[in-house]
């Protein structure tokens, strides 16, 4: 494990994640109807839906940026509506369609987060940049440059490479391989694999049933603010009488919902 | 120390941005030099063109001094004019008509007589104005030296002995100015409260900088889509406020100086004498600059935190900009500190308001006065900081649009 790092483990449960009946309204629109979720330390769980289903919001309530309107949430043992600050220490976050800063070149754009996962202290923050740099598969050359000057593929990389390289125990991928073509994609989803394989918890969000399947473990479906499914791939297809997951999904929300 | 990433990352990321920067240190400080340069020059350039109908032939002397006399005094005023003398009326446009009609000199050479004269100006010619106006002032000279003559005749006629200056100015008038203490000002003094009118009118450009960087940083951080991941990380919301409202305040200086430099050369150019300016002064300035552009971060923090976008910010600016016009313009016209009581108290409780009053009142010798100004910025600038904390809100910072 890295220095700086002290990942605490919720000894009284396996998951990492346990919501019940979690509501959440924004205006007047309710988005999530009651989310009930259980996600395990170290898999890859794979939260698929169409757009609009409550992913994202899901996500920002998760990382404790949100505050859910009732039910109940741990995140890695703590209450993200109380403790946001004691998962952030813990969680790499990657928003749908965040950016990197443009104006800063890549090993900058390391540099900020590694000072503020290690606190200031700066050999800690050189170890991460280092392991940063790697995980991302950046070269130093793409690394010098303006983050601004590279591609959405790129981009992505360094995104997920400044989120993850502290380490954490829990990491959040909102739609993680959105517009990026498939050599990136490809990219990305092997370095989630690699990673996931170190003991970190993967949330990923996506409505790309393909990659659902590829990087799953686990999966929930969710439709319309309500989880319609969870389990394992195998038996998501297997459950929905389907010949993939895709076929698996639409027969889930078919079954609750007029589409 | 996660206040060192964000102010680092807040200083490198507008740095970089070098066209803003750019057009808020270079623009006016080159600029408002630029435009007071090319105003005199056109001033310079233009001549004033006089022209004098002289109907009584015996008036033509008095025309030719008159003449002379304004090509002297307009060349004093740094002003040119071309004056024609003719006993025909005039075929082309001049900017003034100066019209001496029969029998002017035999009025004026009768005791009693009254000669009388036409002065036209062509509208809208704004340096006619100021020719007319030294017109005034030589006709005055000539009307001077008629009395003179007329007192002289009577003195003879009389046989009385009249001492014509005394006889002409009965009363002396002695001026001088004083400190609110009561003790006479000095010359320097007086300067220095011209000179105090037109910086605190330059605070303006002080403020401005500071608002638009706040703006930017976390808003324009929320349009560049890269506030959401920042406000994830353990960084507490304290730090990144503070964090971002020092490398504003940073920035905000920096580009105040230039702002604050180009204005105070503009206005040395434009003022008659220049600005007299004493180190204490320039001190006094600097500080009340940088506590100002402090204070106005931490004001402008808590309404861009609760604006939805960049725009609705900038929106919401402009007001607190034009509080701040409003303030440093009237400073050049009004003297806060002599208007009635609740309207000095409705200044007062604007923050704007001490800046200009800091310097003033160093320049009158109050420094108790302005250490409290001094005071009363930094309450604010704690109470902006204070609700800038309260404000922040990470759900509505994601969620408005």
């Amino acid at each position: 494990m890295l220095p700086g790092v002290e990942v605490p483990v919720d000894n009284n449960t396996h998951y990492s994640i346990i919501a019940e009946k979690i509501y959440k309204k924004i205006g007047k629109k309710e988005i999530l109807k009651g989310v009930d979720l259980k996600i395990r330390y170290g898999e890859i769980h794979v939260i698929a839906g169409h757009n609009g289903a409550g992913k994202t919001t899901l996500f920002r309530i998760l990382a404790g940026l949100l505050k859910y309107d009732s039910g109940k949430l741990s995140v890695l043992g703590f209450d993200p509506n109380k403790n946001q600050h004691e998962i952030s220490k813990y969680l790499g976050y990657v928003p749908e369609d965040s950016s990197p800063y443009e104006r800063l070149t890549g090993f900058e754009n390391l540099r900020v987060f590694a000072l503020i996962y290690s606190n200031g202290d700066e050999k800690i923050a050189e170890k991460f940049i280092k392991r940063g740099a790697e995980i991302s598969e950046l070269t130093h050359e793409d690394l010098s440059r303006k983050a601004g000057e590279y591609s959405n593929g790129m981009k992505k990389r360094l995104l997920i490479a400044r989120a993850i390289m502290h380490n954490p125990k829990l990491v959040l991928l909102d739609e993680p391989t959105n517009g990026l073509d498939v050599f990136s994609a490809y990219k990305i989803r092997k370095l989630i694999k690699t990673m996931s394989s170190s003991g970190t918890t993967f949330v990923i969000a996506t409505h790309n049933m393909s990659e659902a399947e590829m990087l799953a473990d686990r999966i929930t479906f969710i439709a319309y603010g309500t989880i319609l499914y969870s389990g394992s791939v195998k038996s998501a297809i297997e459950d929905f009488n389907s010949v993939n997951l895709e076929e698996a999904f639409i027969k889930a929300v078919g079954e609750k919902y007029e589409v | 120390m996660k206040s060192k990433a964000i102010i680092w990352k807040e200083l490198l990321d507008l740095s970089r941005d070098k066209r803003t920067l750019a057009a808020m240190i270079l623009i006016p400080f080159i600029g408002l030099p630029a435009i007071a340069l090319l105003a005199s020059g056109l001033t310079y350039a233009q001549t004033t063109t006089v022209y004098i109908e002289v109907l009584d032939k015996n008036s033509t002397d008095i025309a030719r001094f008159i003449s002379s006399q304004l090509i002297s005094y307009a060349k004093g005023n740094g002003l040119k004019v071309n004056v024609t003398i003719s006993n025909t009326s005039p075929t082309n446009v001049y900017n003034i008509l100066l019209i001496i009609p029969k029998g002017f000199y035999g009025n004026i050479s009768n005791i009693n007589g009254v000669g009388i004269v036409y002065l036209k100006s062509l509208v809208g010619s704004i340096q006619s104005n100021e020719i007319e106006s030294l017109i005034e002032s030589v006709l005055g000279q000539v009307e001077n030296n008629i009395v003179v003559n007329r007192v002289q005749k009577l003195s003879n006629i009389s046989g009385i002995k009249v001492n014509t200056t005394n006889f002409l100015n009965p009363i002396n008038i002695f001026t001088g100015y004083y400190l609110p203490s009561g003790k006479p000002a000095t010359t320097s003094q007086v300067e220095l409260s011209f000179s105090a009118r037109l910086l605190e009118f330059s605070l303006f450009f002080v403020a401005n900088p500071a608002i638009v960087f706040m703006g930017d940083s976390i808003l324009g951080e929320k349009e560049r889509k890269t506030l959401e991941t920042l406000i994830s990380t353990p960084a507490p919301k304290t730090t990144i406020i503070v964090g971002k409202m020092f490398a504003s305040i940073v920035i905000g200086l920096i580009t105040a100086i230039a702002d604050s430099l180009g204005v105070i050369i503009y206005l040395s150019m434009i003022a008659q004498g220049g600005l007299r300016l004493t180190a204490g002064l320039i001190l006094v300035t600097f500080s009340v600059s940088a506590m100002l552009v402090i204070m106005t971060a931490a004001i402008i923090t808590p309404i861009v935190l609760r604006s939805s976008s960049l725009r609705s910010a900038q929106a919401m600016s402009y007001l607190v900009m034009m509080i701040a016009l409003a303030i440093y313009f009237s400073t050049l016209f009004v003297d806060i500190q002599r208007l009635p009581r609740f309207i000095e108290a409705i200044l007062l409780i604007i923050p704007f308001t001490h800046a200009a009053l800091a310097i003033s009142n160093y320049v009158l010798g109050q420094y108790l006065y302005m250490i409290i100004n001094f005071i009363v910025m930094i309450a604010f600038t704690l109470i902006g900081v204070y609700i800038s904390i309260k404000a922040f809100d990470s759900e509505r910072l994601i969620v408005s649009k």
